[in-house]
C-alpha cells in the first residue's frame, strides 16, 4: 500500500468568524463548531477551549486526543467505522492532517457507582490524568502541540456507554469541519509512505493489544475502548495494512471505570508512523496486528495469540515488536502473543512499562517473557515532575481547586500511569541501579 | 487466570472455569454445574494430599472422580 | 577532599598469605598496611589512597560462624575508621563472595563507603544483590589488577561523596534498584533498534531483566483428609452485603475477615464481591458461591470428605494488589489458620 501524509502545520489557533488554515495558523469559528455539536440533543453543555505549549495551563477530564484528518483522495474516511462512520478500507491516496495540533475531547467524571460500577472517583478531588502545558512537568508529546480542547458534558441520565457514543460523535463532526479547512489548500510537504517490500530485507510486524470493553460492559457494541473499525467487540486479531492504522482505522480511548486512558493520538502518530518511515531501509513493514484482549480463561488466550503469530509467519515476518496495554490479567494475553511469536521463530522485542520494584520485592513484569525476547523500557508509570502551579485548568465540568496548585509526582503503582506510554513515544524508561 | 499463579510460584494450583465465576459455570443445568463445582472442589482437596516439588498445575477431569476416600 | 583516603581492605585467608583451604578456619586477622593483592591496589591508587589496615578472614570462618567475625570485622573498622573498604574482588568463590558481603555490610552499618568486586553469579549476589555494591567481573584471575583499579575508582568517588550512575554505565552488578531515566531516544526507536540487532545476530541489551518471584517450598501433603480443617481465603473480593470494611475496588491494601459460621452457603442478599477488575455481576446476581464455594465444601463436609471449614473467611481484592501488601495479608492469614490447627487453606482468584 502506498500512503501519503499531507501535512498543514498548526503554530497557533485563533477564535475568529470563519474556520480555516492558513499559514500555519488555524481560525477556528466557535460558535460553528459548537452549533455542530449542539445538533445532538443529547449533548446538556459544549465549549472550546485551546492550550499551546508554553503556557501555564494544565488540561484535565480528557477523554480522548485525536489528530484531525481528512482523506484528500483515496477511498475511505478518517477514523473508519467509528459511530456509524463509512468502512471503506482505507490506507491510500491522500491524507491531509494538521501537524502539531490535536483535538482533545474532555468530558466530566461520571460517578459510575451508580451503574454497578467499581470506581475511586471522589468529587471535587484533584484525581485523575493530567497534562502540564509547561514547566519541568511537561513531558507529554502533547506538551508541544496545540490542543484545542472540546469541553463536552452529555446528559447526565445517560449510562456511560451511551454518554461515549454522544462524544464521540460530537469529535468525529468536529474533526471533519476541522480538517476540512484543508481541502484545495496547498500543504506545507508531502510524505510518501510506500510500503511496496524491497527484496532482500527482513519483514517486520507490529502487533499490538487492545482491550475489548465487552466481557466488563456487558455490551459486545460498547464504545468504551479502542476500536478496529468501529468494532470493539472480543474477537480473533485483526490483520490490518499499516498505513490502515495511519488512517486511523484503530481510534477510541478506553474507559477504566475512572478516566478515559490509552488514546488515538499515538495510533497515527508514534510508532506505526516511525516503522512507515524506517521501512524499506533496514526491514520491510509487513503488517499490523491488532490482538483483542480481556478473554477470561487462559486456553482462550493463547489460541488467539496463536493465530496472531500464524498471522505474522504468513505474511513472512521474520521480527516483531508487540505492544500490551493493560499490565494486569490482560498482560497474560500480551506474554501469550510473545511467547507464540517465540516459539514460531519470529524475533520479538516486547516494549512495556514495568511495575514499581516496591523496594525489591516486586518483579518488574507480572509474568516473565523467555529470555531470548529483547524487551525495551518505558518507565514504572511514575513520573517525576516537578508539575508546578498553573495559571490556567482546561476541563469539563466544575473544576477542583486542587488542579491549580502544585501536583504531586505521580508514582507508577500497578496499573497507575501518567504517561500511558504502551507504545514507547516518551524518552522515559527504568535502569538498573 | 492459572498463568499468574503459576508465575507467582503458588505450589498448586487448579485450573477454574473463568474469571467472572471461576468455580462453576451458570450457563449449566443447576445439577451439571453443582457436580462441575464439586469436581473443582475436589480436585484442589486432591491436590493438598498431593506431594510436590515445582509449582503444579492440576486440571478438574471432565468426568466425576471416584469418590475422595476419607481416610 | 585534599588528603589521600584511608581503605581497609578485606581478603580471605589464600589472598591474605596466611594459607589454602587448610586454614579457611582461620580467624579475622588485622594487618597495617596492604597484603597481597592490597600491593597491587596500594600502586593504582597511587596518591589518592592509602590502605592503612588489611582484613584477613579464613572463608569457612565466615560462613560458619557469620556473627562473631561480623563482630570482629566491626571492631576493627571502627578502630581503624576508614573513609572505605575495599573487599575482594572474590569472583567466582562464593565463600569468599560471603566474606566480601559481610565485610561490607558491616562497613556500610558504621556509614562507611564499601565496594567489592565478583562475578555476577556468585551466591553472595545472588543472597545480598540489594545491598552489595559490587564491580562486574568475569572468571579471570589475572585480571585482578585492573579490577582493583574500577574498585579504587568507584570507591574514591563514592568516598567523596559522590552519587554513582546507572549499573550499565558505571559497571557494578545490578542492585535490583530501577530508577527513572530520560534516554536519548524514544522508546519506539529503541525498540526497532533491538531487532534490527536480534535479526541481525548482534547482541543485545535488554532494558529489562527476567525476574522471578519468590519460590517457597511447598508445604508437605495432608496425610488425612477426614481430620483435616480447611481455612478459606479468597482475592475474588466476597464480602458481606454493603462491603461493611469498604475494601476497594482496586490497590487493596488489607483484607477483611468474616464469619461463616454455620452457613450452609452464600446467597447474593447477604454477600457480594468488590473486585473492581472483572464483571461481578453473575457474583452478585446468581451466586457468591461461584467465588467462594461454600455450597460445595459444606456437601463434602457432611460426607466426612473433610472433617470441617474454618469459621473464619478473609477476603480481599487481587486487582492490582502491590505485592508488599499481598506478603502482610498472607503472613496474618496463615499465622491465624496455624495457630487455630486448619491443616490447609484454599484460595480462590480470579
Amino acid at each position: 500500500m502506498r500512503l501519503e501524509l499531507a501535512a498543514y502545520p498548526v503554530d497557533e489557533v485563533r477564535f475568529g468568524t470563519s474556520t480555516r488554515w492558513r499559514d500555519r495558523v488555524l481560525e477556528v469559528d466557535r460558535d460553528e463548531i459548537l452549533d455542530l455539536v449542539r445538533r445532538d440533543p443529547l449533548v446538556a453543555r459544549a465549549a472550546l477551549e485551546v492550550a499551546h505549549p508554553g503556557e501555564s495551563a494544565r488540561i484535565v477530564t480528557i477523554q480522548d486526543i485525536i489528530e484531525p484528518r481528512v482523506k484528500a483522495t483515496g477511498p475511505g474516511v478518517a477514523y473508519p467505522g467509528l459511530v456509524g462512520r463509512a468502512v471503506e478500507t482505507v490506507g491510500s491516496g491522500r491524507t491531509n492532517r494538521f501537524a502539531g495540533f490535536t483535538l482533545m475531547p474532555c468530558t466530566p467524571p461520571q460517578d459510575v457507582q451508580r451503574y454497578g460500577l467499581i470506581s475511586s472517583f471522589r468529587p471535587g478531588t484533584a484525581y485523575g490524568d493530567f497534562l502540564d502545558m509547561s514547566g519541568p512537568g511537561a513531558i507529554s508529546p502533547w506538551a508541544a502541540t496545540v490542543n484545542l480542547c472540546l469541553l463536552i458534558e452529555p446528559d447526565p441520565g445517560l449510562a456511560p456507554d451511551p454518554a461515549n457514543r454522544v462524544i464521540q460523535q460530537a469529535t468525529m463532526a468536529v474533526q471533519d469541519r476541522l480538517a476540512a479547512a484543508t481541502l484545495g489548500e496547498p500543504p506545507a510537504d508531502v510524505e510518501v509512505l510506500d510500503l511496496t517490500p524491497r527484496p532482500g530485507l527482513p519483514g517486520f510486524v507490529y502487533v499490538h493489544s487492545i482491550v475489548s470493553p465487552e466481557p466488563i460492559y456487558l455490551n459486545p457494541d460498547s464504545t468504551l475502548s479502542t476500536a478496529v473499525y468501529g468494532i470493539t467487540r472480543l474477537t480473533q486479531p485483526w490483520l490490518l495494512h499499516p498505513t490502515e492504522v495511519l488512517d486511523g482505522a484503530v481510534c477510541g480511548s478506553f474507559f477504566s471505570g475512572d478516566f478515559y486512558r490509552w488514546f488515538t493520538w499515538p495510533l497515527t502518530n508514534s510508532i506505526v508512523l516511525h516503522m512507515c518511515r524506517r521501512h524499506g531501509v533496514d526491514f520491510n513493514f509487513l503488517g499490523c496486528i491488532m490482538v483483542r484482549t480481556m478473554w477470561e480463561e487462559q486456553r482462550q488466550k493463547e489460541l488467539m495469540a496463536n493465530r496472531a503469530a500464524l498471522m505474522a509467519t504468513t505474511l513472512g515476518a521474520t521480527g516483531a515488536i508487540v505492544t500490551p496495554t493493560l499490565r494486569g490479567q490482560r498482560m497474560l494475553d500480551t506474554m501469550a502473543v510473545v511467547r507464540a511469536l517465540d516459539n514460531a521463530g519470529v524475533k520479538t522485542v516486547l516494549i512495556t512499562e514495568e511495575e514499581d520494584d516496591e523496594d525489591g520485592a516486586a518483579p518488574p513484569l507480572l509474568v516473565t517473557a523467555p529470555e531470548r525476547v529483547g524487551i525495551v523500557s518505558t518507565g514504572d508509570g511514575s513520573a517525576p515532575g516537578p508539575f508546578s502551579p498553573v495559571e490556567r485548568v482546561i476541563g469539563a465540568g466544575p473544576i477542583a481547586p486542587a488542579w491549580y496548585a502544585a501536583q504531586p509526582p505521580p508514582l507508577g503503582r500497578y496499573g497507575t500511569s501518567h504517561l500511558n506510554d504502551v507504545w514507547g513515544f516518551s524518552r522515559l524508561a527504568c535502569v538498573d541501579y | 487466570m492459572p498463568a499468574i499463579a503459576l508465575a507467582a510460584n503458588a505450589n498448586r494450583v487448579v485450573r477454574g472455569v473463568q474469571v467472572q465465576h471461576p468455580c462453576g459455570d451458570p450457563k449449566l443445568p443447576e445439577e451439571a454445574d453443582r457436580d462441575l463445582s464439586r469436581r473443582i472442589v475436589s480436585t484442589a482437596l486432591s491436590a493438598l494430599q498431593t506431594p510436590v516439588i515445582v509449582p503444579t498445575l492440576f486440571d478438574p477431569p471432565a468426568a466425576a472422580p471416584e469418590r475422595i476416600s476419607a481416610s | 577532599m585534599g588528603q589521600s583516603a584511608r581503605i581497609a581492605h578485606y581478603v580471605n585467608q589464600f589472598f591474605g598469605g596466611i594459607g589454602g583451604e587448610e586454614h579457611a578456619h582461620a580467624s579475622l586477622e588485622v594487618r597495617d598496611g596492604p597484603v597481597g593483592p592490597g600491593r597491587a591496589l596500594q600502586q593504582v591508587l597511587g596518591g589518592q589512597g592509602t590502605v592503612v589496615a588489611t582484613l584477613i578472614c579464613g572463608d569457612d570462618y565466615v560462613a560458619e560462624r557469620e556473627d562473631e567475625a561480623g563482630a570482629a570485622i566491626r571492631e576493627a573498622l571502627e578502630r581503624h575508621r576508614p573513609d572505605l573498604v575495599l573487599a575482594g574482588p572474590a569472583f567466582d568463590s562464593g565463600r569468599y563472595g560471603l566474606g566480601c558481603a559481610l565485610a561490607c555490610r558491616v562497613a556500610q552499618s558504621l556509614g562507611i563507603p564499601a565496594i567489592t568486586g565478583m562475578y555476577p553469579e556468585n551466591a553472595a549476589v545472588i543472597t545480598h544483590r540489594r545491598e552489595l555494591l559490587a564491580v562486574s567481573t568475569g572468571l579471570d584471575v589475572t585480571e585482578l589488577k585492573a579490577i582493583l583499579g574500577r574498585m579504587a575508582g568507584l570507591g574514591l568517588r563514592l568516598a567523596r561523596g559522590e552519587t554513582l550512575g546507572s549499573a550499565a554505565e558505571e559497571g557494578y552488578i545490578p542492585r535490583g534498584i530501577r530508577r527513572l531515566v530520560l534516554k536519548d531516544k524514544v522508546g519506539y526507536e529503541r525498540a526497532v533498534d533491538m531487532l534490527l540487532a536480534q535479526v541481525a545476530g548482534r547482541p543485545v541489551a535488554s532494558e529489562i531483566q527476567v525476574q522471578q518471584y519468590d519460590h517457597v517450598p511447598p508445604a508437605p501433603p495432608v496425610g488425612d483428609l477426614g481430620r483435616a480443617m480447611i481455612g478459606i481465603v479468597v482475592s475474588t473480593g466476597i464480602v458481606p452485603r454493603g462491603n461493611p470494611d469498604h475494601l476497594p475496588g482496586a490497590r487493596a491494601l488489607s483484607a477483611g475477615r468474616y464469619s461463616i459460621d454455620g452457613l450452609a452457603s452464600l446467597d447474593v442478599a447477604h454477600w457480594e464481591s468488590a473486585h473492581g477488575g472483572f464483571n461481578t455481576k453473575i457474583l452478585n446476581t446468581r451466586s457468591p458461591d461461584y467465588a467462594l464455594p461454600l455450597g460445595t465444601l459444606r456437601a463434602l463436609e457432611a460426607e466426612g470428605v473433610i472433617r470441617g471449614i474454618y469459621p473464619w473467611i478473609y477476603s480481599t481484592v487481587g486487582n492490582q494488589t502491590a505485592v508488599g501488601p499481598a506478603r502482610v495479608i498472607g503472613r496474618r492469614v496463615a499465622g491465624e489458620f496455624r495457630d487455630a490447627g486448619v491443616a490447609a487453606a484454599l484460595q480462590v482468584s480470579g
